[in-house]
């Protein structure tokens, strides 16, 4: 349960981050974006005015001046506020055709010197407009042969949008930072009654196995005197068959509460063996099934383990594939840098697909027998886990493949 | 024969009261603790069985009690039996798992009782196994299941992966009297004793 509640908060934490970032990018894309717009529609209005909002009575190609203050009006904000004219800080260079500096149109800067300007300008002579030097925007256009290069200072304009930059990031490493511990707390309340409820599933379990062992053992007994004083009936043999399904039942359920515990003696089992064993000992059910066995069987595979509960896990993978199998059954085991992979296959009317819910209690496939307690391979997982191993199971084109990593 | 039988379950007491006088012999029920330590000390018995949950007095006092006296004792128990249970102390004569039936306790216990009067004495690789004793020569004591793998073992008989519990617990007992025997599993043999060069 703690690993479902750790990827529930870090998905959580993940999609907060994906629409965070999405939403203050798109804030933040579009306020640059109009800062832009904004700064080409000064330079935009600079180049109709042939660089400059004031000019000399002629024009450097000694045309008369063009016409001012058409484009302003009243109003306190934007590139076409009447005060814009004053405040901003330009220069405009004029290039002639070879590239040389014809005339410096405007120059109302502090940062560069005129000759500075001017090979500014030069260097922009091949683009056509842009930001350059951070936050400056520049505009490259011609008027009657001469080439002409404004560049603009939109960094106070441009220093609210880098506020809000900045502040965006900040707010959002704050936002993840409260939402992880908003998400630690929820997620401690949403999960606290799921963990609650599979501890008290485990303890049922563990408890109903030791519960149901002395009734058992005494209705066992109990059938053994009334067949002595009366003799074996029919009843008495049904109520053999049922404790020995019980008994059965039992065993499993054993096999699942034991591990939880960590209840185990590890030493170094002979896997290879076995597997090898069991398979000679079932071999004659798989004949008398009609099953196709094939096993390929690495030898002096071992693992470090409890070797009961390795061989439990062996029985029920090979009484698995005994019981589920159409027509062929088999088992691969090989060992590769200090792991032993066990597969087992046969041919199942499944779909194809992970098939992993096999492995959780009480749950049984679509092709389960009737008598399937849905305990067999979620013992197999427990034990399995229980090693540091891995288990899982799926189908593909009718055959069912379970892989044990131990 | 006389059995000392103490279970905290009436049914089970009055159930197995009946099966152990008709297939054994003489059968004392105690239902706790203190009855069972009361019967151990005024009466003499052939052999105790006690539920490991016995109430009022711990089981391994009793076991405690009735080995001081010379008395086996099978102690009944709700879980599967793994090798760290067959490596406790004090250390019944046997374990025997709920459920269980009659004939599988008879067994037990006649088995018990056999091996508990018998002079026998098993040399397993650098180590003596006094068998009556049910221990290892100057080591840990054993269960009758362990001396049963031994001896099936020393036979030529085959112990197979459903001993592996107890093949773990025999190895741990070895390892701690620092005897060089052990029991390893050989491809196509199964189980078989080797006692390792220093």
């Amino acid at each position: 349960m703690n690993k479902a509640e750790k990827k529930f908060r870090l998905y959580a934490i993940l999609v907060i981050f994906v629409l965070l970032t999405v939403l203050l990018a798109v804030i933040n894309g579009v306020n640059f974006t109009m800062a832009a717009a904004d700064a080409d529609e000064l330079t935009g209005m600079l180049a109709d005015r042939q660089g400059a909002f004031e000019h000399k009575e002629n024009a450097p190609d000694g045309t008369e001046a063009p016409p001012r203050d058409k484009d302003f009006r009243m109003g306190p904000m934007g590139p076409a506020s009447p005060e814009m004219k004053a405040s901003l800080r330009y220069f405009t260079i004029a290039f002639s055709d070879k590239g040389e500096t014809v005339e410096t149109v405007a120059f109302n800067v502090s940062a560069v010197t005129e000759e500075e300007a001017a090979e500014w300008a030069r260097s922009l002579l091949n683009q056509k407009t842009g930001w350059t030097r951070g936050t400056y925007r520049y505009r490259v256009y011609k008027d009657r042969g001469t080439t002409f290069v404004t560049v603009i200072d939109q960094g106070r304009e441009l220093l609210p949008s880098f506020r809000i930059l900045i502040i965006s990031a900040i707010g959002e490493a704050l936002a993840l930072a409260i939402g992880w511990f908003v998400l630690l707390g929820i997620s401690r309340r949403i999960y606290a009654p799921l963990e609650e409820a599979d501890r008290k599933q485990k303890n049922f379990i563990k408890n109903a196995n030791k519960e149901f062992r002395i009734p058992l053992t005494i209705i066992g007994g109990d059938t053994e005197l009334t067949e002595r004083k009366y003799g074996p009936d029919d009843r008495t043999r049904s109520i053999r068959r049922q404790l020995g399904k019980l008994n059965e039942l039992l065993d499993k359920l054993g096999s699942v509460g034991v591990f939880d515990d960590g209840d185990m003696s590890p030493a170094e089992v002979p896997i290879s063996e076995y597997l090898a064993a069991a398979l000679d000992r079932e071999a004659e059910a798989f004949a008398s099934r009609g099953l196709e066995l094939t096993a390929d069987i690495a030898p002096d595979v071992t693992v470090n383990a409890d070797p009961e509960a390795i061989g439990g896990v062996i029985d029920e993978i090979v009484c698995n594939a005994l019981k589920y199998a159409l027509s062929r059954v088999s088992f691969r085991l090989s060992g590769e840098n200090g792991y032993a992979l066990l597969e087992a296959s046969n041919d199942a009317d499944l779909p194809d697909g992970s098939a992993d819910q096999a492995f959780d209690r009480f749950t049984t496939l679509q092709n389960a027998k009737e008598d399937s307690s849905g305990l067999g391979l979620s013992s197999v997982k427990q034990t399995v886990r229980a090693h540091n191993g891995r288990a899982s199971a799926s189908v593909s084109e009718g055959i069912f493949t379970l892989r044990i990593t131990l | 024969m006389k059995i000392l039988f103490a279970a905290p379950d009436r049914d089970l007491l009055g159930c197995y009261k009946e099966l152990l006088d008709a297939d054994l012999g003489e059968t004392v029920a105690a239902f706790d603790g203190t009855q069972a330590l009361s019967a151990l000390f005024s009466e003499s018995f052939d052999i105790v069985i006690v539920d490991r949950g016995i109430p009022r007095v711990d089981y391994r006092k009793i076991i405690e009690r009735a080995h001081g006296k010379s008395v086996p004792v099978i102690v009944l128990t709700d879980a599967p039996v793994g090798s760290r249970r067959l490596t406790e102390e004090p250390l019944p004569n046997e374990w025997l798992s709920y459920p269980f039936t009659p004939g599988r306790v008879a067994d037990a216990v006649r088995d018990t009782l056999e091996k508990a009067s018998s002079a026998e004495r098993m040399e397993l690789g650098d180590v003596g196994i006094d068998v009556p004793g049910f221990r290892i020569e100057g080591g840990p004591r054993l269960t009758l299941r362990e001396i049963n793998v031994l001896l099936s073992l020393l036979n030529g008989g085959r112990v197979t992966t459903d001993d592996g519990a107890c093949v773990c617990a025999l190895n741990d007992k070895l390892g701690r009297i620092g005897s060089r025997t052990r029991i390893r599993y050989r491809a196509g043999k199964g189980f078989e004793t080797v006692t390792e060069n220093e």
